[in-house]
């Protein structure tokens, strides 16, 4: 018997590699035969570029449907990367969420993922929530629904102070909700790290002190071009490149992954 | 050319320590609470249902051991203690006489529980006996004790709130704290050790570093160690670095507060007044003090305009109000004389100004600049 684990990856800056690597950690898990769904929350959709869906899907076929006071389990699921994998698929997010966030101003709102969840249960083994990296009502009703956190972070001043405000939102915010247990931080990834000197001052510095406080760092996974490539492709990175140098952090995160279901 | 500053992570990471303190703390008054309303049901709930009295007080004596390990006791005066009237008992001459010649002859076994206004739970007895032997205080502890005020004091320390906490409050805090934390130390001579101690530093080219409130703890020690001797004064350091508060910065924008006069302090505190007005204020004649407030208040003003006003008055009354002010401008030559003067001191050796009357003209002068300094 494996325990869902509903991972939410959360920033507290943009750009980090969020939706890269909610698509790919989906990707990598699903390959060991793992039962994966990825929730795009992301009024931006990007997701729907990454695994090449149809961009304008209707209202009712979006995670915004959750929202909506209409949902009746109705998860529309759409397969992604099958000829590679069979157990992975994307429940599209886009425009139709900027329409439900009024919505979200009750606690009612807020609480509607969690909710859904429990009362249409999904047999995933794994749901992965891809949040906006705005910290607002969106990612409030994932922290809600989730067991676990993953937060990437570039090693820059903008998104290591982000990282910051996201600590400290994710405590209030659980406090405020009374979330117990609180969903467990799974760990930071120092994601898109450069070659120039401050990154790699940054990225030292960073890591034992995430360390120091008991919280563990994945990577760190330096900036590769064939990222942008894959996105191109709209290809997993394994199957872009099969021996790509930043797999070996995304395994690390696999695994761990994987542990928690047990 | 010097080089610009890097960002220091340090800044984050102490900040994230600061908000993951708060939460733990206010999580575990959280539990200690839901423990503690466990228990009063519990409580009621047999007092209701008429159960032997044993378990009742069985289980009264739970919620004191709890109360007792949660907080600790208190010695409360007995004559703030309320009586409690929904006590459904009314008559208590044998139990008090029996208590009495126990309080007498064994003492208070057992603190008395408060609510927190002072309302007895448990222990008429104890508070009707022991003012017939002349006792003032009774030990005891309250129930729900951790308020809201209470979590913002120990949030201060900890402190996500200490942003908006004026200087007088931060300062009144922290010379408390320093008071409960240091065996033998006056908390009102605090700020005099401070400044004693940073002016001492400067004087030895060996000011701290300006971000050691956010450096490690082994950092900040290993630091505080090489540069002082004296053990109180470490050991004053050190606390207050440990709770993120640069010490210079205490001496320079918060110390200063204390010495508002009480009109000031006053309004800083019921109208809002701004701090830093406020030690503009000081410098003024009670009674100019008081339109002060008022024109501050009623025109919001801000320190720049609070300047000026206080100018204006100068102005208007035809004589200063403060001794410093001579004239009403100062020219580039004054500036000019005064940063050459300093500068040919600069030249004497550290020998020559070893003399006592010196030291004092000198503490005077550095006294004087930093007000200076406030004041531009």
């Amino acid at each position: 018997m494996t325990r869902q684990v509903r991972l939410a990856i959360m920033t507290g800056a943009g750009g980090v590699g969020k939706t890269t690597l909610s698509v790919n950690l989906g990707y990598e898990i699903a390959r060991r035969n793992k039962k994966v769904a990825i929730f795009d929350l992301d009024p931006q959709g990007s997701i729907n570029v990454a695994c090449r869906l149809n961009k304008m899907p209707a209202a009712r076929k979006t995670t915004a449907w959750i929202y909506s006071g209409f949902f009746g389990g109705e998860y529309s699921l759409t397969p992604v990367w099958e000829d590679n994998v069979n157990n992975l698929s994307v429940f599209q997010g886009g425009s139709p969420l900027f329409k439900i966030m009024p919505m979200l101003a009750q606690q009612e709102g807020i609480l509607a993922l969690r909710k859904a969840l429990e009362t249409y249960p999904l047999k995933e083994d794994l749901i992965i929530f891809d949040c906006p990296a705005t910290l607002e009502t969106l990612p409030r009703t994932a922290l809600a629904a989730a067991t676990h956190l993953l937060i990437p972070l570039v090693p820059d001043p903008k998104a290591i102070d982000g990282t910051r405000v996201l600590i400290d939102w994710y405590l209030k915010s659980c406090e405020e909700m009374d979330l117990n247990p609180k969903p467990e931080i799974l760990g930071f990834v120092i994601n898109n790290v450069e070659k120039g000197a401050e990154h790699q001052r940054l990225t030292d510095a960073i890591i034992p002190r995430y360390e120091e406080r008991g919280w563990q760092v994945f990577g760190p996974i330096r900036h590769y071009t064939s990222f942008v490539n894959a996105w191109s492709e709209a290809v997993p990175l394994r199957v872009h490149r099969t021996t790509h140098p930043a797999l070996p952090a995304l395994e690390e995160i696999r695994d761990e992954v994987i542990g928690r279901m047990k | 050319m010097g080089r610009r500053k890097k960002v220091n992570v340090d800044d984050f990471f102490a900040e994230v320590d600061q908000t993951s303190e708060v939460h733990t703390l206010r999580s575990e008054v959280q539990t200690l609470k839901d423990q503690e309303t466990e228990l009063r049901a519990q409580i009621e709930k047999l007092k209701a249902e008429q159960s032997n009295p044993e378990d009742v007080e069985q289980e009264i004596q739970r919620l004191r051991e709890h109360l007792l390990e949660s907080q600790g006791k208190v010695k409360f005066p007995i004559s703030k203690i309320k009586r409690n009237e929904n006590q459904p008992r009314q008559s208590f001459t044998e139990e008090v006489e029996a208590m009495k010649l126990s309080l007498q002859q064994e003492g208070q076994l057992q603190p008395v529980i408060l609510f927190e206004d002072g309302t007895l739970f448990d222990g008429e007895c104890r508070w009707r006996a022991a003012p017939e032997l002349d006792w003032e205080t009774l030990d005891a502890v309250f129930m729900a004790q951790l308020d809201p005020k209470e979590l913002r004091r120990k949030a201060y320390l900890t402190s996500l709130h200490r942003k908006g906490l004026n200087a007088l409050d931060k300062a009144e805090a922290l010379i408390a704290i320093a008071g409960d934390h240091i065996e033998a130390l006056n908390p009102l001579e605090v700020p005099k050790i401070i400044n004693r101690v940073i002016m001492r530093l400067k004087r030895n080219n060996s000011a701290l570093p300006s971000n050691l409130q956010t450096q490690p703890k082994e950092v900040q020690e290993k630091h505080i160690r090489q540069s002082l001797q004296d053990s109180q004064e470490i050991e004053l350091f050190l606390l207050y670095l440990g709770l993120q508060e640069h010490p210079a910065t205490l001496n320079r924008n918060v110390f200063p507060a204390l010495k508002l006069s009480s009109i000031l302090k006053q309004s800083v505190r019921k109208q809002g007044l701004g701090c830093p007005q406020a030690l503009l204020l000081n410098r003024l004649d009670p009674e100019i003090q008081r339109q002060g407030i008022e024109a501050v208040l009623k025109g919001q003003l801000s320190i720049a305009q609070t300047k000026k006003w206080i100018k204006d008055q100068n102005k208007q009354e035809g004589k200063p109000k403060f001794s410093i002010v001579e004239a009403n401008t100062i020219t580039e030559d004054d500036k000019e004389q005064i940063v050459r003067e300093a500068t040919n001191l600069k030249a004497l050796n550290l020998e020559a100004w070893q003399n006592l009357e010196v030291i004092a003209k000198v503490k005077q002068v550095q006294r004087l600049l930093q007000e200076i300094k406030e004041l531009t």
